[in-house]
């Protein structure tokens, strides 16, 4: 699913954040990225959604090596993907339900597919009630999941988060990990950046280690 | 493309008998639709500032507007004066009725001439009487002092003032002419106004064009900075940039049409409150002008002038920030 192949990362001012980052993602795999802040687990993740590019080495994402995607075909790429951010960046002036059928009217879908896909996802993460309300109504637990019920509402096969339970107390975190298993248990792949080592030393996922932008370990 | 792939593969794995995407028409409908809606939503959402940037808009329309109605009356003006244009030809004392009417009817050949009237002395002298109200003038004078005169009525179309100059010096060289007449003077002056007042209108046009396009410009690039953190998001679930810069292009398109429609009530308001006096001041002058005001064409071009420029401004002002903006920058 998604492939580093000696992936180098220098930004203009000469900071290197990945240096020679090489790994696999499987399909249907889930695994964590963890280190300090600053160790290149954003810069990795923003790779990957061709946000940033890298400047040594390939990155593919589904068999498409992302790095020589052309300007144009971004969108479509990043259609495929679904990301969630430690801050859920949700647009405050639309209604939760509105929020989450974004990535469905970018894609085109049918009226009657938005509305049945939309209720879907909000009631897999446990907002089916709260779809006319706006986001500011919400709580902190209750936003990320409306994040993260429009990251998977285009039935992506691959989940991105950078930090996602960052924001949230252990009980909140913890129900959020469990949402992003469930949606692993039905096949979705995904790459999860957390330094939040307790909890994911309880999930009992691979792990990836990047510590000054080198990988220095993967595995369980 | 991608679209259609992804589409293919929703059909496949969730049923054939319903598709679940748009097609691309419909689609392109759907997603304007989303954008009017949207972009009339950020309309409305800061009416106070929306309404404000609209009366700059419709003001700056309205000047250009009012000029042209003004040009259009003053050129129609100018025509009907035109049309009034004539050489008058005093022919030589010596010429009698007879010869002067062969002469009149030789002249009334001339492909430029439209019309001709002869004036015989007594003619000449009885108008004379009626004009200047010295009634007990002929009993004064022994003899009859006005000559035979002949008026020439130029066909108006393309004739300017150097052609009628020369059809006057053509006209002198005949025997029996003695002095050809033509004031051209306020022909001149009146043609240079008009020509003036056009220049007038279209640099006016021009400045307050540009200042419709800044405006709008400027107001979309100020919304487009409030939205930034939309923009991210947009970008980040995979919107293409024509699909997040048109709600924009709608606001633009908005504020030209909205600009341009209260652009013409004001003048056609304006029109309304002038044009009773103008009447009146055309009457104490004894004269039966009548003053146009906007014509439906008029209004038409108006607006769509009003369009173009709203869109246009849009489309550059958003074009060159949506490229600044990138997910993960906000």
């Amino acid at each position: 699913m998604i492939r580093f192949v000696n992936v180098s990362k220098r930004y203009r001012g000469g900071h290197e954040a990945l240096k020679q980052v090489s790994f696999e993602l499987n399909k249907g795999e889930m695994a964590f990225l963890t280190g300090h802040s600053g160790a290149g687990k954003s810069t990795l993740l923003k790779l990957i959604m061709c946000i940033e590019r890298s400047s040594t080495g390939e990155v593919y994402v589904n068999g498409r090596n992302v790095i020589s995607t052309v300007k144009q075909h971004i969108p479509t790429l990043r259609r495929d993907i679904g990301m969630i951010f430690q801050n859920p960046e949700l647009l405050n002036e639309r209604m939760v339900f509105d929020n989450v059928a974004l990535p469905l009217i970018i894609a085109g879908f049918r009226h009657q597919e938005i509305g049945r896909r939309v209720r879907a996802a909000l009631d897999k993460v446990g907002l089916l009630a709260k779809e006319k309300c706006f986001p500011r109504q919400l709580s902190g637990g209750e936003q990320q999941r409306v994040g993260i019920a429009r990251a998977v509402v285009n039935k992506p096969a691959l989940l991105l988060a950078d930090e996602p339970t960052g924001n949230l107390d252990p009980a909140l975190s913890a129900e959020i990990m469990n949402l992003f298993k469930a949606f692993n248990q039905v096949g979705v792949s995904v790459l999860l950046a957390s330094h939040d080592l307790a909890l994911l030393a309880r999930l009992k996922h691979r792990i990836l280690t990047l510590k000054a932008g080198v990988l220095i370990s993967d595995g369980t | 493309m991608g679209r259609r792939r992804q589409g293919k593969k929703s059909i496949s794995t969730e049923g054939a008998e319903r598709p679940l995407l748009l097609t691309p028409w419909q689609m392109l409908c759907m997603q304007h639709l989303y954008a009017m809606v949207t972009g009339l939503g950020r309309l409305c959402r800061a009416p106070m500032i929306s309404l404000m940037t609209l009366a700059v808009i419709a003001i700056a329309f309205a000047l250009p507007m009012s000029l042209f109605v003004v040009l259009k009356n003053m050129q129609h003006l100018s025509q009907r004066l035109g049309h009034g244009t004539q050489l008058t030809i005093f022919l030589r004392e010596h010429v009698d009725m007879t010869t002067a009417e062969t002469l009149a009817a030789h002249l009334r050949q001339r492909p430029d001439v439209a019309g001709v009237r002869l004036i015989s002395p007594a003619e000449g002298l009885k108008d004379f009487e009626s004009r200047t109200g010295f009634a007990g003038v002929v009993s004064v004078l022994q003899k009859n002092p006005l000559p035979v005169v002949i008026e020439i009525y130029p066909y108006m179309t393309k004739q300017s003032s150097m052609v009628l100059q020369d059809m006057a010096l053509q006209f002198k060289m005949l025997l029996e002419v003695d002095t050809v007449q033509l004031d051209l003077q306020w022909i001149q002056r009146i043609h240079t106004m008009a020509g003036l007042a056009k220049r007038l209108v279209l640099l006016l046009t021009g400045l307050f064009a540009a200042a419709v396009y800044l405006i709008v410009g400027y107001s979309i690039r100020m919304t487009v900075e409030h939205s930034r953190d939309e923009i991210s998001v947009l970008k980040l679930i995979g919107g293409t940039d024509s699909f997040i810069q048109r709600p924009y292009l709608y606001v633009g398109f908005l504020y030209g049409l909205c600009g341009a429609l209260l652009a013409t009530v004001i003048v056609v308001f304006g029109f309304y409150c002038l044009h009773a006096p103008l009447l009146q001041l055309s009457k104490l002058y004894n004269s039966d002008l009548h003053f146009a005001g906007l014509q439906f064409a008029d209004i038409a071009v108006a607006l769509t002038i009003g369009i173009v420029l709203g869109v246009i401004g849009a489309k550059l002002a958003v074009t060159r920030q949506l490229e600044s903006i990138e997910p993960g920058s906000a």
